[in-house]
């Protein structure tokens, strides 16, 4: 499985993409962990793979130091809450979102999610890797990144929810994980409201766009070529008949002079 | 008979003279060189620039049009001219400045960001008071921009005289007239002009200085509505009154100071002229867009972006959300303000990009339509009359040259009394071969005036003719778009309703508490009086409009402060730090021709600020009090 991870960023993973990795040191111990972590993941499309890998980052997202060790206090309360180092993120991700453990056990809520950044901790990299591999392979799967980050969400409201069960609302690690999701629903509003404007704008400029053209190519139409043309020809008319005009006159004076000279 | 012939050739030399052949310089003194690059970014919703120029004159505005055209002579002089052929000129102007303007849009699309310039053609009118104004044609110019050009390809209104040494644009000779400007609010001490055409300068800078009087008195009746400017050109010819702002050369650096373009003919390269078609290269670039879109750049570049669009994006914003706008002139670090300015931003953005589309299909139907094709033609044909023209002036010259010859030599010879009677027969022959030289010099000087006005009185006419075909691409433009336009606008402002949480702080009217009158607050409010940012607006002691853009405390300017007054003999303005409703501290004071750093006290000026002297600014986030 190992093997396979390993061969499948090598492989998906163009060169430029990969100088953007962070390089990390993992111990031989910890990348095996990393794998194993990730085991459970679907591999049966790119889609289902990118939503999953793509899930567990927006899941890990603003749990900084001090909430960290905020849920590690409910953890360390009820040891056997704390999950294996190697357990399946797919199980952890599942247990999360089952109604069941999420009302009757906070502290297992905590700890999955507690247990999701370690992973994010641990294993960002091979994350990242096998989203940008992902993205390579197909850039439209970011088209899915807002229903991700609304499902993330929806997950880390549980923890926020959990927190507050379990008495930890008051804290102020939990009071700016909390503030984090309103700025999160915010941006995911804001997406959505940008998403609605890029339709209309794009819309509106097709049409615009479409009728302006029209109306050139009447008015190309309308312009009528023939009356610069005899416009021209009859300045030019007029010049050579000054010219004409001219030259008697020409004629009429030398023809004056010199019968005065005689 | 000696005499007579001496004086009738005198008067011949006089009438015919030297001809002049109507030439150009070939390089602008705008200069050339490497292109200049951008290195302002624009608030969002806010172009660059926008090129405007005349588009068009409405049937009732025409005769107006043309006698103000006449009336106001760029390059001195009296103009005696007939009155069809003025109207042709009149016209041939807004034919050149429709296409050639295209020159200068499309240099600057090519060199500043995507949908960072916008065209703006205008129409000739008369305003409800019966005086000649312009309108714009589109929807352009409701929107910020850091910068505004005016281009006018200008021509001298009398036909006999514009082939001489007078500004003309026909065939291979442009003649631009333009102006550079940016809002009044951004550059106080040239009442926002920034460059301008020499002789443009008193009207632009007088016509600028009343909208600011107009947009300020607005703001004192509550309603942030930012005025458009008429053209320059326009305002230069129907009198608009002057204001004589500082000015300084093209490459001068002072501040508060006009750049003063001088009046130059440029000669474009007739051969590329004479192969001139919509695929070909632009014939304006090299001598002359080149350099002014640097010169532009360079303004650009130089400009306060956020004192620029400040007012107009406030205008804007106020369309979608009033209790947002005023807040927005010196912004606010408050999240919820941040969120809703975020959705402001993106409705701006797309009105933007619907009008640079615009933009771009009017640059396609003037260049690439058949009308483009005929101003090329037109183009052609004029460099073809204009050669015939310098050829017969050449001849004038040398006919002009044999009779000076030939009468100086036989007045020589017949002067003499001991001459033979050969001699005296040559004296007579070279004096009878003046009278002819001169004679055909007089000719040649009629025939050479008749094809330029030839020209004038048979093809103008015909395109101007056309002209309204070309108005009516913009005409059903603008029916288009305004129709389109405002439904876009609704549809935005639709969406921008559905998405919006409650502003905790949100800009109201209240009362400012001006030293000497009770004026008119737009921003934050509390107890009915002036309390936060926003913008307050009175009338000082010598009756004057002032613009206060900042803070306020109890109804009083209070913290960092930008104050516009809009003095008789010009604007001026006063950055920095002011406390009980007066500057106090170090504060930074444009007029025309300085920007100085003073040290103020209670509203009184005591002297220089020393050197280093940190000015205190509203639009700075970190300056921010309120």
């Amino acid at each position: 499985m190992k093997q396979f991870f390993l061969t499948a960023v090598a492989l998906l993973l163009p060169t430029s993409v990969m100088a953007h990795v962070p390089a990390v040191t993992l111990t031989a111990e910890q990348t095996e962990q990393c794998v194993v972590m990730m085991s459970g993941f679907p591999d049966d499309s790119p889609e289902s793979r990118y939503v999953f890998f793509r899930l567990s980052q927006e899941l890990a997202k603003d749990v900084s130091p001090e909430l960290s060790v905020l849920m590690a206090r409910y953890m360390a309360e009820n040891e056997t809450r704390r999950l294996p180092a190697g357990w399946p993120m797919i199980d952890v991700i599942e247990d999360i979102a089952d109604p069941v453990l999420r009302q009757a056990a906070p502290a297992q809520t905590v700890a999955s999610m507690s247990h999701i950044a370690y992973f994010d901790a641990l294993c960002g990299p091979f994350v990242q890797g096998q989203v940008d591999s992902l993205l390579a392979f197909d850039p439209d799967l970011a088209d899915t990144d807002i229903v991700i980050r609304e499902d993330a969400l929806y997950l880390r409201q549980i923890l926020s929810e959990a927190l507050d069960r379990l008495g930890g609302g008051d804290n102020n690690a939990a009071q700016a994980y909390a503030a984090s999701l309103v700025t999160e629903r915010d941006d995911i509003e804001y997406v959505g409201f940008v998403d609605e404007v890029d339709e209309l704008e794009a819309l509106f400029m097709g049409d615009l766009d479409t009728k302006l053209s029209r109306s050139n190519d009447a008015v190309n139409e309308s312009v009528n070529v023939e009356a610069f043309q005899d416009a021209a020809t009859l300045a030019r008319d007029m010049d050579a008949q000054a010219r004409e005009k001219a030259q008697q006159e020409r004629l009429y004076s030398l023809v004056r002079i010199l019968g005065s000279v005689g | 008979m000696r005499m007579s012939l001496i004086f009738l050739l005198g008067a011949s030399m006089l009438v015919t003279g030297c001809a002049s052949t109507a030439t150009g310089i070939q390089t602008s003194a705008l200069g050339t060189g490497p292109e200049i690059s951008v290195q302002q970014t624009a608030p969002s919703g806010t172009a660059l620039a926008i090129v405007r120029y005349p588009a068009f004159v409405e049937d009732d505005a025409e005769d107006d049009f043309s006698q103000a055209y006449a009336g106001m002579a760029i390059g001195g002089g009296s103009v005696n001219t007939d009155p069809v052929e003025t109207k042709a000129l009149a016209n041939s102007i807004l034919l050149k400045s429709n296409y050639f303007a295209m020159s200068l849009y499309r240099e600057l699309a090519a060199r500043l960001p995507e949908h960072s310039v916008l065209l703006s053609p205008h129409k000739v009118m008369k305003a409800s008071d019966g005086t000649l104004t312009s309108e714009p044609m589109t929807q352009a110019e409701s929107l910020a921009s850091v910068v505004t050009v005016d281009f006018t390809a200008y021509s001298y209104p009398d036909a006999e005289r514009m082939m001489g040494d007078k500004p003309l644009s026909f065939g291979d000779l442009v003649t631009p007239v333009v102006t550079v400007r940016t809002d009044p609010r951004a550059a106080v001490g040239t009442e926002g002009i920034l460059m301008a055409s020499a002789p443009l300068i008193g009207a632009a800078a007088g016509q600028n200085y009343a909208q600011g009087i107009t947009d300020a008195t607005t703001l004192q009746e509550g309603r942030i509505e930012a005025g458009v400017p008429e053209l320059d050109f326009i305002s230069h010819i129907s009198g608009t009154p002057r204001l004589s702002p500082a000015s300084t050369g093209l490459r001068g650096r002072a501040q508060g100071a006009v750049r003063a373009y001088p009046i130059e003919k440029i000669q474009l390269d007739g051969s590329a002229l004479a192969e001139m078609s919509k695929d070909s290269g632009d014939i304006l670039e090299a001598p002359f867009t080149n350099g002014f879109a640097n010169q532009i750049i360079t303004l650009i570049n130089a400009t306060d972006a956020n004192k620029a669009a400040m007012f107009r994006r406030a205008d804007v914003i106020a369309d979608y959300d009033e209790s947002l706008a005023a807040l927005t002139l010196v912004g606010s670090t408050d999240p919820d303000y941040l969120a809703r300015l975020r959705y402001a931003d993106r409705l701006l953005d797309a009105e933007q990009n619907y009008l640079s589309v615009q933009s771009l299909r009017l640059y396609d139907g003037v260049i690439n339509g058949e009308m483009g094709a005929q101003v090329r033609d037109m183009l052609k044909e004029e460099h073809r009359v204009l050669e015939r023209r310098r050829q017969l002036a050449r001849q004038q010259n040398i006919a002009t040259a044999a009779a000076f010859a030939a009468a100086i030599g036989g007045v020589a010879i017949a002067s003499q009394d001991d001459n033979s009677f050969g001699e005296k027969l040559a004296a007579q022959a070279m004096i009878q071969g003046a009278i002819f030289s001169a004679t055909e010099a007089m000719r040649k000087n009629r025939l050479s005036k008749g094809v330029g006005n030839n020209y004038i009185q048979s093809v103008v006419p015909a395109l101007t003719a056309q002209t309204e075909i070309q108005v009516d691409l913009i005409d059903s433009s603008e029916t288009i778009t305004a129709i389109r336009f405002e439904d876009l606008k609704s549809k935005l402002g639709e969406l921008y309703a559905e998405n919006q949480r409650a502003l905790d702080t949100i800009a109201t009217r209240c009362t400012y508490n001006a030293p000497s009158d009770p004026g008119t607050w737009l921003g934050t409010c509390e107890n009915g009086l002036a309390n936060g940012s926003g913008v307050g607006v009175f009338r000082n002691a010598n009756g004057d409009l002032v613009e206060h853009y900042g803070y306020a405390r109890n109804g009083l300017a209070d913290g960092p402060g930008y104050r516009i007054v809009r003095a008789a003999e010009g604007s001026y303005s006063i950055e920095g730090n002011f406390s009980a409703g007066s500057a106090n501290g170090a504060v930074q004071v444009e007029r025309s021709g300085s920007v100085a750093l003073r040290r103020y006290k209670a509203g009184r000026d005591m002297g220089a600020a020393p050197a280093g002297s940190v000015i205190a600014s509203p639009f700075r986030l970190g300056d921010q009090t309120g």
